[in-house]
């Protein structure tokens, strides 16, 4: 019997139990929607959802990716398809507060609120990649099989991202009310 | 955290600021208190079991999570979320290590079991104290009257922590498959939220379904028609196996045998692979003379 074979026989792994996934990765999905897009007041449901889907999905869970990328790749679906929504984002619009550009400190809140304004102006896909990659921890290799794009275009993805928010930080410097 | 190569960084490399944003946005997980509630939720919508979560709020010696807890089980059972954080799960506890709330490593963790089943669970993780950064949302005021709030005739005593029963019975666990014909998808095997068009679950839906679940024990009838109505504002909604479930069983108590049996026996063909099936079992066997 060859290696192949002993591959082919062996029972794929079990799926671990769903309190464990939701203990493991709950705080970090609901950062990785935060910046994906969903608006504060919508985290919670977002959340639940991406909970919910895992909950029935957990025995599908086959191990051919890893637990996380597969966690993350319901969220970021969940995600997208909240940003589809036409009123998420006249809402996301209308929330934008003008507390950063008064702040004096660069305080918690105020970096993520600016954050997330220069992370509003990229597209989806820039935008994914930059908070698997940069917030969530996702080598680049990880992001492009979540994401099913070559690396390289991964690559291009974040280098265009971190451009686009750099430029949107320094823009957002000049503005600032002293 | 892992960082991208250099060659990466925008022209003139990337600024303090930039770093400072990023670190900053890193360090924004939701809070216990956050997690907390969605943990409560989730129990009462999914068998979420806290077996290592309890286990790891006790060898963290988080005297504040109890407090907490009850703090956020009292505030539940007010605002008529009767679950009060206490859900009953049918999972025998087990002696897992409490996960880590750190990032995980890639590698997807060995759990040597066949498949996740029901356990008592007494509320959603804890984590590092640290302070709620906002006001969490009110319940509808759709309360049960309090006469209402009567003993649950079987549920009650395995369902209670800390002296706060549960009026709400837990869904059954995801031990199987939902359906027989799930498709991951290629690379990364990230399923879609779900197969059906149906919207996300709203907060109201999953309230409704909680308040209507609370009043089965008490006033079937009531229970019933609550589920009636949910059904004809979202004739397509991802928690329609639940709520179907929650029929049933009021169904049942009130004595409307054949009627549950019919449903049971469209849920089964509806839902083959269902998650739900051995607490639909359950029902039918609590319902045989």
């Amino acid at each position: 019997m060859n290696d192949a074979s002993l591959v082919r026989r062996s029972p794929p792994p079990a799926p671990p139990a769903f309190e464990e996934v939701f203990t493991s990765h709950g705080r970090f999905v609901w950062r990785a929607l935060r910046y994906l897009g969903v608006a504060e007041g919508d985290l919670d449901d977002a959340c639940q959802e991406v909970f919910l889907v895992v909950h029935r999905r957990l025995g599908d869970f086959q191990g051919r990716s890893t637990l996380r990328s597969w966690v993350y790749g319901i969220a970021l679906r969940v995600a997208a398809d909240y940003r589809k929504s036409a009123f998420v984002r006249r809402r996301s619009s209308a929330e934008v507060t003008p507390e950063a550009s008064v702040a004096s400190a660069l305080g918690q809140a105020e970096a993520r609120q600016l954050l997330q304004r220069a992370l509003d102006t990229l597209d989806d896909d820039k935008r994914t990649v930059l908070v698997l990659h940069e917030l969530e921890g996702f080598s680049i290799p990880e992001v492009a099989e979540l994401l099913g794009c070559p690396v390289q275009t991964t690559y291009t993805r974040l280098h265009a991202a971190l451009a686009r928010v750099e430029r949107e930080i320094r823009r957002s410097q000049l503005t600032r009310v002293p | 955290m892992k960082r991208p190569p250099d060659h990466l960084d925008p022209p003139g490399g990337r600024s303090e600021r930039l770093d400072r944003l990023l670190s900053a946005a890193r360090g924004d997980t939701a809070t216990p208190a956050q997690m907390r509630m969605l943990g409560v939720r989730l129990a009462a919508l999914a068998p979420v079991s806290a077996a290592a979560v309890t286990a790891k709020a006790a060898a963290t010696g988080a005297a504040r999570f109890s407090m907490l807890a009850k703090v956020g089980l009292a505030g539940l059972a007010v605002a008529g979320l009767t679950t009060a954080g206490v859900v009953r799960w049918t999972r025998p506890a087990t002696s897992r290590p409490a996960p880590h709330a750190a990032p995980v490593s890639p590698a997807a963790p060995a759990i040597p079991e066949a498949a996740p089943r029901p356990v008592m669970m007494a509320s959603p993780p804890a984590a590092p104290p640290e302070p709620a950064r906002r006001p969490r949302r009110q319940a509808s005021s759709t309360v049960p009257p309090p006469a209402a709030r009567a003993p649950i005739r079987r549920m009650a005593a395995a369902s209670a922590v800390e002296g706060v029963p549960a009026r709400v019975a837990a869904l059954p666990a995801a031990t199987p498959p939902e359906t027989a014909t799930p498709s991951p998808a290629p690379q990364a095997q990230s399923p879609a939220p779900e197969q059906s068009p149906a919207p996300a679950v709203s907060s109201s839906e999953a309230r409704a379904l909680l308040e209507a679940r609370a009043l089965v024990p008490v006033d079937p009838e009531s229970a019933l028609e609550r589920i009636e109505l949910q059904e004809e504002r979202l004739p397509v909604s991802r928690l329609a196996q639940e709520r179907e479930l929650i029929a049933i069983d009021a169904l049942l108590r009130l004595g409307r045998v054949e009627q549950a049996r019919a449903r049971a026996h469209s849920f089964r063909q509806k839902y083959p692979g269902s998650a739900h099936l051995r607490r639909l079992e359950a029902l039918e066997a609590r319902a045989r003379p």
